[in-house]
């Protein structure tokens, strides 16, 4: 034993180096462990570090960590990721794995959301905004964003007029906030005002704020009183390896709502008979002679086909029925030529990560949907680049720049010509037929084989003769390309703790052109002198934003914060474009206008505006319970004269953390309450670009030309102004299981845009001039509720809802007539105490059973001018108009429902709209009385008067008869309830295990519906009109169904 | 010389052990994988045992050297409140939770004669940040509390919030990565510090009274219940919690797994069913139930029939 420590008494360094290592081995130690969530699954990405100390890392793909550490234990360990609670975890035993469980943070005013010029936590944000977040968007198949935010936003109405595809919706943010000026939405994206969202992907998006107060909207001052929709795109994150998305989807589109339906071919010709058989008997001939008529004239001096073949010259004989034994030769249908089941494919590839300084976001995709209707398409290609960078601790800069490029096929599809696709099957019926015929029903084929088209020049003036919209799209050419480029740059100085300057330039520049081409050899088979007509034009627009802000945080203490923004803005619009046409195209085939000999049309003009601005924005807040915010903007528009140039826009706000107070801190049930409050002035300046000045018109009279005044000036011409009252509350309760934001608000519209009636002597009819006011009082609002969330199973269901009472409180004259239909006239009336789109029509009274006429009813009207009462007439020209209810709906929103199971998830989103009327503009076309032989017929013909059948809203049928059967009238105006099944989506993640083992983070399989399903109880109509009820000859909405995948690693 | 003479004497001392232990080599092994908790009252099984069968050596480890499963695993209970059932389980003792804090925790003088009852202590570990107590002047009282729970998978963290119908997620205050030994010394040094801990644990073996710095937090019981708690004493404790079913009080069974065709193991157990269970008082656990220990001797009896007749 001796010699033994004799032996380490002798070897020190031996003895210090033994001591030393083992030291060492014990001071540093490695803790090792994996983060889940509360559903067992891996999360990476999670930062893990010992307190008070540099020691950190972040998780692996499998959500696994391992972090060396010298401190002694116990230590205490960090986790945090976005979107979940914060976990502390006291360490005591390096060599036992510490296993965390991180729960979602569900803490819904916690979350931060875009507003403008910046970004606030909801618990202390004073305006009312809405937010969709990418989650939800992804879940759509968006190639508009005006339609994919329909029944997604309370108050938010979404009114897609076309269902062509490229054409977005109209939006309506808390009523109609104006008459004459544009009630549109200010779109922002990515801090640039006014830029097209359509130009870019919905796969792109981050999130999307709608602002929907004073508060929130009064930062954009002259272009805020309609709200602003603000769209932020995707960044990368800092500290995040590149993550890569790949995803694709294929599907078929179709027509979402059902035409109405028409008569067959026997039943056509049978009613065909008897409309001409009646008006025989009205000219005073005998039953008999007039039965014989009919027989003899049907076919030959009528309709001019004879579906049944030579077999049947005579098909309808004198009893008025078809021929024992006749059988239609072909079975036509113009509706189905002219539909088909379109493709729609999309493809998008996205890059985004970040370095510790820098993050980034790339993006590519295309786009092609083909429509329903034959030859309208839209394809697009989209690029984008996303980089902010942290340069130094005071210098951060950044850039986004897009790219896109799209062309939209789109035919004739919005008035009554002959051309217009969407309604021609409504034009003729389907006994012509869409090829050539031989009187056996076999096709007449050309010299190669091929089917011709049936322009059917021998067709009665009423089914369209000369035209088959097929044929002459075969060879016809419409459609417009856009370009556009979206650049903006940012940077950030700070120049001490909470002070920096924030400055932004962008630009978004956009070309587009059109090419129409048709020639009339296609239908006629002659090339006859002056055919044929080309056209191109051009138009080009350079919008370009510079702003620049002080931005100052002051937070003393922990009980008082001050933020404060301050400066200048520039927004600076330039337009040109030009077009011409020329028409004497003697050789086929060359679509180009110079190809053609005549010259025809040549416009080209130009346009400037101007926005210089200042604004300014300060928000307290107190214990971070109580928060004032008020902002105030000046701007100074080129729209208006120098007297007039300049707005001030205000708006004060307060919200109140009723959750933080000490009655309410231990109420266990209520997670959150906040109550808000703003009230504020903003401006609607969409009034054209010159409107204070006069104009004068080019006139041009038997080649003589001149000046012809058209327009005086208004040099106190100044903006629509909206004052906005907002009262709010957001609470959620039951550990979040119940979260519900509601809004009362009052916005008063004021110094609207009119025309001031002049005396007849000015030589003018009026005046432009700030004269009318309307408000929009109403409530909107949204409630979520989760009756099932646990380990495996979540379901949430969300209802959002707004309603708004609009009220005309002053008009320039005692009544304003509107809404007019092409030849049916005027359909509305505005006067104070209304709305803006109330129905002013006559009242359909039936059919008299004595006779079948048509009768409406009219007031009964004593010698002194007093109205006694009311009878019926059978004379259009003496019925009375009535109001007869507003187009606007008492209730509109979206039930959106989300169930998840494991990796399935099933979400359906319905949009509804309960209340208001539509005038279906399109049905009275096919509701005559046989006195447009040829035309589609509706199928209620079948129900028409006769001596047998008195009791009927279907008058008797005449050859002969006026149309004013058809004229605008109760007859046709429809309770515009509805609700549409917007979006069925059932999504598939494959399992974590097996993805990973393919070296990829996540793949998801999705079916998704668009418009798939419509509950509405007027056949024929497509409910979603335009906001004020009436439309006609318009392309109805369109289905889609699609396949997608979508892979990342 | 020296060095010599040193060589001598460690090859005498070589050879000396090596015949002692040649002397008394055991025949065979026994692998037991047991959580901390439990191992005191193991290992006196197992040196009890080992004098009564000398030919036996009972280890206490995770592996066998040739890195097979262990001839009998511990389970206290299963993550999701269950055993799990595909191999043969015997219970061998149990042990109960009981609510500790800080002896100098200010809220143990705002209670009044009544404790926590069901309802407020699922609030203080599960539901509410801070505790309420009804104190002597009726007058609802918040008082700052940390609640310290184990989160490893052995933890009774997992038995605990089961028997309270939640699950150990829904945990308040902070979490422990370790031993649930642990818990007792964040207590001890966080005045304000709540924890449950078993009755092992909480009470010292020698002094059989609580360990210094904790304090019981009193229940909602029986005024004579009431009274036995208040001594902080372990063997009235565990009389109290054999006679008597508590319902605040979880009181849970633990045991062993083992392989089908390991006699060896049987015989164990046999003996800690029947001879063993005397120890279990003295470790801080009570004996398994009379009802159930006949069963289960039974159930192995009858399994070492069907071992040994295949």
């Amino acid at each position: 034993m001796t010699n033994i420590s004799h032996f380490f008494q002798n070897k020190p360094l031996f003895v210090s180096f033994l001591l030393f290592f083992s030291l060492s081995a014990i001071a540093q130690q490695t803790i090792r462990g994996t983060v889940v969530d509360r559903a067992k699954q891996p999360i990476p990405g999670v930062t893990v570090y010992v307190e008070s100390t540099a020691s950190g890392t972040i998780t692996d793909v499998n959500g696994a960590f391992s972090l060396a550490t010298e401190q002694p234990l116990p230590v205490i360990l960090t986790i945090t990721f976005l979107g979940f609670k914060t976990e502390e975890v006291y360490v005591y035993e390096a060599n036992v794995p510490v296993n965390i469980t991180l729960t979602e943070d569900v803490n819904y005013l916690d979350e931060v959301v875009v507003v403008g010029y910046g970004t606030a936590k909801k618990s202390r944000y004073t305006g009312s905004v809405a937010v969709v977040g990418a989650r939800a968007l992804e879940k759509l198949e968006i190639t508009s964003i005006g339609k994919a935010l329909q029944g997604t936003v309370p108050g938010l109405q979404s009114i897609a007029t076309a269902g062509q595809p490229g054409s977005d919706a109209s939006l309506f943010v808390r009523g109609i906030g104006s008459v004459n000026a544009s009630t549109a939405p200010l779109y922002v994206v990515d801090g640039i005002p006014g830029a097209n969202p359509n130009q870019i992907s919905g796969k792109d998006i981050q999130s999307i704020s709608i602002l929907k107060d004073a508060s929130a909207s009064a930062l954009y001052g002259s272009r805020g009183a309609n709200g602003v929709i603000v769209i932020t795109t995707k960044s990368g994150n800092l500290n995040a390896k590149p993550q890569v998305s790949l995803s694709a989807s294929v599907g078929f589109t179709g027509r979402a709502v059902k035409d109405y339906e028409y008569l067959s071919p026997n039943e056509y010709y049978e009613l065909q008979w008897e409309a001409i058989r009646n008006t025989r008997v009205d000219q005073g001939k005998t039953a008999a002679e007039a039965a014989q008529y009919a027989t003899d004239y049907l076919v030959d001096g009528a309709l001019k086909v004879n579906i049944y073949g030579p077999q049947y010259p005579k098909p309808v004989g004198t009893d008025g029925r078809l021929a024992s034994g006749a059988i239609p030769l072909w079975n036509d249908d113009w509706g189905k030529a002219i539909s088909r089941t379109g493709i729609r494919q999309q493809y998008d590839l996205s890059i985004a990560g970040g370095s510790a300084h820098t993050r980034y976001f790339f993006s590519g995709g295309y786009l092609n949907e083909e429509g329903w209707i034959r030859t309208s398409d839209f394809e697009r290609f989209n690029f984008r680049t996303n980089i902010q960078s942290k340069v130094n601790q005071w210098f951060d800069i950044g850039a986004n720049a897009s790219l896109s490029s799209s062309y939209q096929k789109a035919p004739s599809q919005s008035d009554s010509s002959q051309g217009n696709f969407a309604n021609f099957q409504r034009l003729i019926s389907n006994i012509y037929p869409v090829y050539e015929r031989n009187p056996d029903g076999s096709y007449a084929l050309d010299e190669n084989g091929n089917k011709k088209w049936d322009y059917g020049v021998w067709r009665p003036t009423t089914a369209a003769s000369g035209v088959n919209i097929l044929g002459n799209a075969e060879h016809a050419i419409s459609g417009s390309k856009t370009e556009a480029a979206l650049l903006s740059t940012n940077l950030n100085i700070t120049f001490l703790q909470g002070l920096l300057l924030r400055t932004t330039a962008s630009i978004d520049y956009r070309t587009g052109s059109s090419h129409a081409y048709s020639h009339s050899y296609y239908s006629t088979g002659v090339i006859s002198e002056g055919a044929g007509t080309a056209s191109r034009s051009a138009s080009r627009t350079l919008n370009y934003t510079v702003n620049s802000f002080i931005d100052y945080t002051f937070n003393p203490n922990k009980s008082h914060s001050l933020n404060l923004l301050a400066g200048p803005e520039v927004y600076v619009n330039n337009t040109s474009s030009l077009s011409g046409s020329r028409t004497g195209f003697q050789v086929l085939g060359k679509t180009e206008p110079s190809a053609g000999s005549t010259s025809g049309t040549f416009f080209g003009s130009s346009d400037n505006y101007r926005l210089a601005s200042w604004l300014s924005k300060v928000d307290y807040g107190y214990l971070d319970r109580y928060h004032l915010s008020a902002s105030f903007r000046r701007d100074g528009s080129s729209r208006f004269s120098k007297e007039s140039r300049w707005g001030n826009f205000w708006s004060v706000g307060t919200a109140w953390n009723l959750k933080k107070e000490d009655f309410l801190q231990d109420v266990r049930d209520i997670d959150n309450l906040n109550l808000r409050f703003s009230y504020g002035a903003q401006g609607n300046d969409n009034v054209g670009n010159y409107a204070y000045g006069g104009f004068y018109e080019i006139y041009n009279s038997l080649d003589l030309l001149g000046l012809l005044p058209s327009d005086l000036p208004t040099p106190n011409l100044k903006w629509e102004t909206n004052l906005n009252f907002n009262v709010g509350v957001d609470i959620s309760l039951f550990d979040n299981r119940l979260i519900a934001q509601l809004d009362l608000y009052n916005r008063q519209s004021k110094d609207l845009l009119f025309q001031r009636p002049l005396s007849p002597s000015t030589g003018y009819s009026g005046i432009n001039a700030n004269i009318g006011s309307l408000s929009n009082r109403g409530i909107d609002g949204q409630i979520t509720a989760t009756p099932v969330r646990n380990k495996y199973f979540n379901w949430d269901i969300t209802l959002n809802f707004g309603h708004y009472t609009n009220r005309i409180t002053k008009l320039p004259q005692e009544e304003i007539l509107t809404g007019s239909i092409g030849q049916y006239g005027n359909t509305k009336k505005m006067v104070e105490g209304g709305s803006v789109y109330d129905f002013y029509i006559k009242e359909w009274a039936g059919v008299n059973p004595e006779n079948g006429k048509a009768t409406w009813y009219k007031d009964v009207v004593d010698e002194s001018g007093n109205i006694t009462g009311r009878t019926t007439t059978e004379n259009q020209t003496e019925a009375t108009p009535y109001f007869q209810g507003s187009s606007l709906p008492d209730l509109y929103g979206g039930l959106n429902n989300n169930l998840s199971f494991k990796g399935l998830e099933l979400s359906f989103l319905l949009a509804y709209s309960i209340g208001g009327k539509i005038f279906d503009g399109d049905q009275p076309m096919i509701m005559h009385l046989g006195y447009a032989p040829g035309r589609n017929w509706s199928k209620e013909a079948i129900t028409r008067w006769t001596p047998e059948n008195r009791d009927t809203d279907f008058p008797r049928l005449s050859y002969v008869s006026d149309a004013w059967n058809t004229i605008p009238s109760t007859r046709f105006l429809y309770s515009a309830t509805y609700a549409r099944l917007k979006n069925l989506s059932l999504s598939y993640a494959l399992p974590q295990k097996l993805v990973a083992g393919w070296n990829l983070t996540d793949i998801r399989l999705s079916l998704t519906g668009e418009n798939i399903l419509t509950f509405y109880e007027h056949k024929g109509l497509d409910p979603e009109q335009t906001v004020s009820g009436s439309t006609f000859y318009r392309y109805p909405a369109q289905k889609s169904y699609t396949l997608g995948v979508n892979v990342s690693f | 010389m020296k060095s010599f003479r040193f060589i001598q004497l460690a090859t005498v001392l070589l050879l000396f052990t090596t015949a002692i232990k040649a002397g008394t080599r055991p025949t065979e092994k026994l692998y037991i994988e047991s959580s901390r908790f439990a191992i005191p009252l193991i290992e006196k099984w197992a040196s009890e045992y080992e004098k009564a069968n000398p030919g036996i050596e009972i280890v206490l480890t995770g592996e066998k050297t040739s890195g097979e499963a262990a001839d009998l695993s511990l389970v206290s209970f299963g993550k999701d409140g269950t055993f799990p059932a595909s191999q043969p389980l015997f219970y061998t003792g149990r042990y109960a939770l009981l609510p500790v804090t800080n002896e100098e925790n200010p809220l143990l003088d705002a209670f009044n004669r009544k404790g926590l009852n069901s309802n407020r202590l699922k609030e203080l570990f599960f539901e509410k940040d801070g505790l309420e107590i009804d104190s002597e002047s009726a007058k609802e009282q918040k008082h700052d509390v940390i609640i310290y729970s184990g989160n490893n998978a052995n933890s009774f963290s997992a038995s605990f919030s089961a028997y309270f119908g939640h699950s150990p997620v829904e945990l308040k205050g902070k979490k422990i990565s370790g031993d649930d030994i642990f818990l007792i010394h964040a207590v001890q040094n966080d005045h304000v510090g709540v924890t449950f801990n078993n009755l092992s644990y909480l009470f010292d073996i020698e002094t059989r009274k609580l360990k210094e710095g904790l304090a019981l937090i009193p229940l909602d019981v029986r005024k004579e219940q009431r009274e036995v708690l208040k001594q902080a004493d372990m063997d009235q404790t565990i009389a109290l919690l054999e006679r008597e079913q508590i319902q605040l009080i979880p009181v849970l069974n633990f045991g062993f797994i083992y392989r089908n065709d390991n006699s060896q193991a049987q015989k164990f157990l046999t003996w800690i069913l029947s001879e063993g269970q005397q120890y279990n008082k003295t470790y801080g656990f009570l004996p398994v139930e009379d009802k159930i220990l006949a069963a289960q001797l039974k159930e192995i009896d009858n399994l070492a029939f069907t071992a040994s007749t295949n």
